[in-house]
């Protein structure tokens, strides 16, 4: 899922300083299951804007990033002078699309593509290259978890089982060599890796994909 | 509206009745015993303190028979004493904040079955213990547990269990890490040979330290300790050294002031603080240590160093055995607010310490069950994002998740304890808590 | 200035009655009081809605090694700190504090509520 991080309170507050009455709106997709933006985030940010002055309003939608589910806010939205988003880009962007006489404002950063670890934990664990390549390493993915995105690792700086570069996170080519040893299949990583193909990934144009067979 | 008024059996204040009348309540006076008029849609008004638990209003709603969101609880105890009008002020507001409950709850009694599991299996003392105390007691090799209300359920076996009784290994180590060259002067000795060796050694004035390592469940050792004032009078003069000194025990007390007048030093200090290496000979240890409360370093030379083990206790792996949504999370009994041996997930209790008293603790808890309401906790499938916030968070393990394609979150109502940790936690707001708000003073409780 | 209490039904609220039998001027100050199953359940939305309401608020509960729902009162202290940064963030002149109490350790609530 999407994991995202609200943003400092004094951005918000600086962006919102030409506006009074705000409408505050949650997403209840990824941000609400990743505890950055879902309706209680929505409320506790409304909360606080009315004890600063402002006249806010929670309210929470079920996907932001899609307009079906944006219909019923089309009452609400026009009473207001600015929305603040809690959703991630998507969302955020959606509901500038559907509103566009309101100044839409993002509420929340949206930081990574990862899984919860344990209750108040959550890390990356993909980037979203466009050609997944998990099979060849244990199921443990070097792009998104290396910090030097080594498909040929390791890189020697590995300590203990952690990164050189952030003692904090696990080695990802440590991860990918006991994997492949309790798999049997350490002779796998002899095979040198040929470059990968960033075609598909975030360097060409923004991507796109258009399914003839379902579309209308 | 009608209200059932329940408390003092003394004669009521006029502004109670007066302002009954006033608001057009009809009223009645009740008692346990007499509750078959109470209708359904009456509210029971206890005229009580506040500082009445949830569990408390459970409990009444119980014995009453009535939904426990129409147990209303009025401060009477913490309000008579202000003047009258002030009473009726707050009467009034109380009245008025009356609205009908929402749900339907019932407040019910769970007992678990009576029936122990040791985990892991074997140890005859607690197996004799059990016996004695008519509880059954069962015990596999390989198992797995399911929940069922407050209940597990043995798989395959399909035994139901109320309670598990999980049986810690021990883990010992030195209270401080012993330097090579104090070992080597032999003059380190385990308690349990203490006496065996002062006995032998025909030295009158030898000198002996004990390092003991802060408390532990495990009071054997302190009765070895507190026993040492018993030596031969020509005996040695010993000196404990001890993170903590544990008297909560029937007797450690007294034993612990008869080893003092005996003649037993006791100091407390953090181990740490302690230092030790061989006498010139080497055939005594020079220990120094710095009292707590005055900052010189003392010296001294023992003939008899007694490290006490720090002992540990390490639970078996028991969340290999739950069959549950969750990983679980137990905490080890050492809180106050919960019952001695239980760990936060009810029914579970750890064997340590004295056999006897677990034994009481486990069986009470297996005959009086605990009152739980159904209905109070209620969980909105259509909000919920399944999250599972809730899930890794409930403290009593009472959530996990239901349905064939587990589509929703479940809670086991015999297991919850009402703590709202989950609600506050809750992203969607899809978990809600009835609650009846109370009144006190001039605020709205 | 204006003080509202969050009290757990177990520790926090007996304490605070403890302490209004010892003190009873303390009444004064308190306009809001809410006793609660578990200062754990208590979410950050509600802290906020009652500050609306006073100056200063504080949540009472178990000590963290006492409380009965194992984190709760941890719980309660994380969440506290996490407001009041947001309340600092947002330079709101407002104050939430967690106090640990019970009738018989009475003296951390006395500091914060008799001046």
């Amino acid at each position: 899922m999407i994991v995202g991080e609200r943003k400092p309170l004094r951005e918000i507050l600086e962006s919102l300083s030409p506006y009074r009455e705000v409408l505050v709106l949650g997403c209840g997709a990824c941000v609400t299951v990743c505890l950055a933006g879902g309706e209680k985030e929505a409320r506790e940010v409304a909360a606080l804007l009315r004890l600063k002055g402002f006249a806010a309003e929670a309210a929470s939608v079920e996907r932001q990033c899609e307009r079906e589910f944006l219909v019923p806010l089309r009452e609400k939205v026009p009473a207001f002078q600015a929305v603040l988003s809690l959703a991630c880009g998507v969302g955020v962007q959606t509901l500038s699309e559907v509103f566009p006489g309101i100044p839409v404002l993002p509420g929340l950063n949206t930081s990574f593509m990862g899984a919860p670890l344990a209750q108040g934990v959550w890390e990356e664990r993909c980037i979203g290259c466009g050609e997944c390549i998990v099979h060849r390493f244990g199921g443990i993915c070097p792009v998104a978890r290396c910090a030097k995105n080594l498909l040929n690792g390791p890189c020697g700086g590995s300590k203990n089982g952690r990164c050189e570069v952030r003692p904090d996170r696990d080695c990802a080519w440590q991860l990918i060599y006991d994997r492949m040893k309790a798999l049997g299949r350490l002779e796998e990583l002899f095979v040198i890796q040929p470059p990968k193909n960033w075609g598909p990934s975030r360097f060409g144009a923004q991507r796109k994909i258009v399914r003839e067979d379902v579309r209308r | 509206m009608q209200v059932a008024l329940f408390g003092s059996d003394r004669s009521l204040p006029l502004w109670v009745t007066e302002e009954l009348e006033r608001m057009a309540f009809s009223f009645e006076v009740v008692t346990p015993e007499k509750t078959k008029a109470l209708l359904p849609s009456s509210f029971v008004v206890v005229l009580g303190s506040a500082l009445l638990t949830e569990d408390e209003v459970a409990e009444l709603a119980l014995r009453l028979g009535v939904n426990p969101l129409r147990v209303a609880v009025f401060p009477y105890e913490e309000v008579r004493d202000l003047p009258e009008e002030k009473c009726r002020t707050l009467w009034q507001g109380f009245l008025r904040s009356l609205v009908p409950p929402k749900r339907d709850v019932a407040a019910f009694r769970v007992t678990p079955t009576r029936r122990v599991l040791l985990y892991p299996e074997g140890d005859e003392r607690l197996c004799e213990a059990f016996a004695r105390a008519r509880i059954p007691v069962v015990s596999f090799p390989s198992f797995v547990l399911s929940r069922k209300g407050v209940d597990f359920h043995v798989m395959p076996h399909d035994i139901p269990v109320g309670a598990c009784v999980l049986i810690p290994s021990l883990q010992e180590e030195p209270p401080v890490v012993l330097p090579r060259e104090v070992l080597d002067t032999g003059r380190v000795v385990a308690l349990e040979r203490l006496p065996q060796v002062l006995g032998l050694s025909s030295l009158r004035k030898m000198c002996v330290v004990l390092l003991v390592p802060s408390p532990h469940p495990y009071p054997e050792d302190w009765e070895r300790i507190f026993a040492l004032a018993s030596l031969p009078p020509q005996g040695a003069q010993v000196l404990v050294l001890a993170e903590e000194v544990f008297v909560a025990r029937e007797g450690f007390e007294e034993a612990f002031r008869r080893a003092r007048e005996a003649g037993v030093l006791f100091e407390k200090l953090p181990l740490s603080r302690v230092s030790l290496s061989p006498s010139l000979d080497m055939r005594r240890v020079v220990v120094t240590y710095t009292p707590e409360k005055d900052p010189f370093p003392v010296r001294c030379e023992a003939h008899w160093l007694v490290p006490v083990s720090r002992k540990t206790c390490v639970l078996p792996p028991f969340d290999k055995v739950l069959l549950s949504d969750r990983e679980v999370v137990l905490e080890l009994p050492e809180n106050p607010n919960l019952l001695p041996f239980a760990t936060n997930i009810p029914g579970v209790f750890v064997a340590w310490g004295d056999v006897e008293d677990l034994v009481v603790t486990v069986s009470r808890y297996l005959e009086e069950g605990s009152i739980q309401e159904e209905g109070r906790v209620r969980v909105d499938a259509e909000r919920c994002a399944l999250c599972l916030t809730c899930l890794r968070s409930c403290p009593t393990g009472a959530i996990g998740l239901s349905g064939d394609l587990k589509r929703c979150i479940a809670v086991n109502e015999a297991l919850c304890a009402r703590c709202g940790i989950c609600a506050g936690l809750c992203p969607a707001r899809a978990i809600t808590f009835e609650v009846v708000h109370r009144v006190l003073g001039n605020h709205r409780l | 200035m204006s003080l509202g209490i969050i009290g757990c039904e177990r520790s926090g609220f007996p304490a605070l009655c403890a302490l209004g039998k010892e003190e009873p001027e303390i009444w004064d100050r308190i306009v809001e009081v809410f006793p609660v199953p578990c200062l754990g359940g208590v979410d950050e939305e509600t802290i906020l809605r009652i500050l609306l309401r006073c100056d200063t608020l504080l949540l009472v509960g178990c000590p963290p090694a006492s409380c009965r729902n194992a984190w709760g009162s941890t719980l309660a202290e994380k969440r506290v700190a996490r407001v009041s940064q947001l309340l600092e963030e947002a330079e709101i002149p407002k104050r939430v504090f967690c106090v640990f109490a019970n009738p018989n350790r009475l003296g951390e609530l006395k500091a914060r509520v008799v001046v």
